[in-house]
């Protein structure tokens, strides 16, 4: 987010505050009135659940990328990857670091993919639950935990991947993590909050997301030539001033 | 002539003004923990 933040910012001059924290605690907070502009969900329930209340700007609801979850273990870790979910029954394994799944998605994920894969029994006493996915992972960083089911995006990030080790879980194990954002309709600032959401489905973008493990939706792009129209509402306010300036000026004789 | 100019002076300061704060536009977002 710190990338698309700061490129939109480059791009346009608007800036853009972003808050970290689990889609359902977001979902909570924004039913009771929270004053967000955009909220990007790890789920598509949340979204569509707003949509529904009509808390959401119409045409917004945007589907911009699917998420993937992996076993990291930090690099001094002798726990065996290749093992697959497995290695949560190793002994060395003593705490594992999971999203709570009450409220996060990779959580869920994570609940569903030990299910399927018959180790949740086993290791339910052992779990540590993260309130989203980055303090999940920050617990396996900081030695909290012995191993973490973290997402992937995570595991790439530049925090992470000099640190561990990672091995994805099938996809086959879990329901998909799909992921979409709304404009909401209690935004002060409708027209940038727009304006970022169409920057969001520019390829630049789908790109980035995609160098971070997401899978990107391929009918989601739109053509570069979207970045020229950002520039010249950016050029907006400032030609607007300067013609503003020049009439003053007409009429003062300055 | 001179009051005009002042007067001139304060409009432009005006909408110089009035510029910068239009184009600080911010917005908050709520975003995932994996972004």
């Amino acid at each position: 987010m710190q990338d698309i933040t700061a490129r939109f910012q480059k791009e346009t001059g608007k800036t853009v505050k972003a808050i970290y924290g689990s889609s359902g605690n977001f979902f909570q907070q924004i039913q009771n009135g929270a004053p967000f502009d955009v909220f990007f969900s790890a789920n598509l329930d949340y979204p569509k659940k707003l949509e529904a209340a009509e808390l959401t700007e119409k045409d917004t609801y945007y589907r911009y990328a699917g998420g993937k979850i992996v076993l990291w273990v930090p690099n001094e870790s002798k726990l065996d990857l290749n093992a697959g979910l497995k290695v949560l029954l190793d002994r060395a394994a003593k705490k594992i670091a999971i999203a709570n799944p009450q409220h996060a998605p990779y959580g869920q994920a994570a609940m569903a993919a030990m299910q399927k894969e018959n180790v949740y029994d086993k290791v339910s006493d052992k779990l540590v639950l993260g309130e989203n996915i980055s303090q999940t992972a920050s617990f396996v960083v900081s030695g909290s935990a012995d191993v973490g089911i973290v997402a992937l995006s995570l595991a790439l990030s530049p925090n992470m991947k000099d640190h561990g080790r990672y091995a994805e879980i099938s996809a086959a194990d879990y329901p998909p993590i799909q992921q979409a954002c709304v404009v909401l309709k209690s935004s002060k600032n409708k027209d940038v909050a727009r304006q970022f959401l169409a920057f969001l489905k520019t390829p630049v973008i789908g790109d980035l997301l995609k160098s971070y493990g997401f899978d990107v939706p391929a009918s989601s792009s739109v053509p570069n030539r979207y970045s020229s129209w950002l520039a010249k509402d950016y050029d907006f306010g400032w030609s607007s001033a300067f013609s503003a300036i020049k009439v003053l000026r007409f009429c003062t004789g300055l | 002539m001179f009051y005009r100019k002042i007067v001139s002076a304060m409009c432009l300061g005006v909408a110089l003004f009035g510029a910068m704060i239009c184009s600080a536009q911010e917005i908050t977002v709520a975003a995932a923990a994996d972004l």
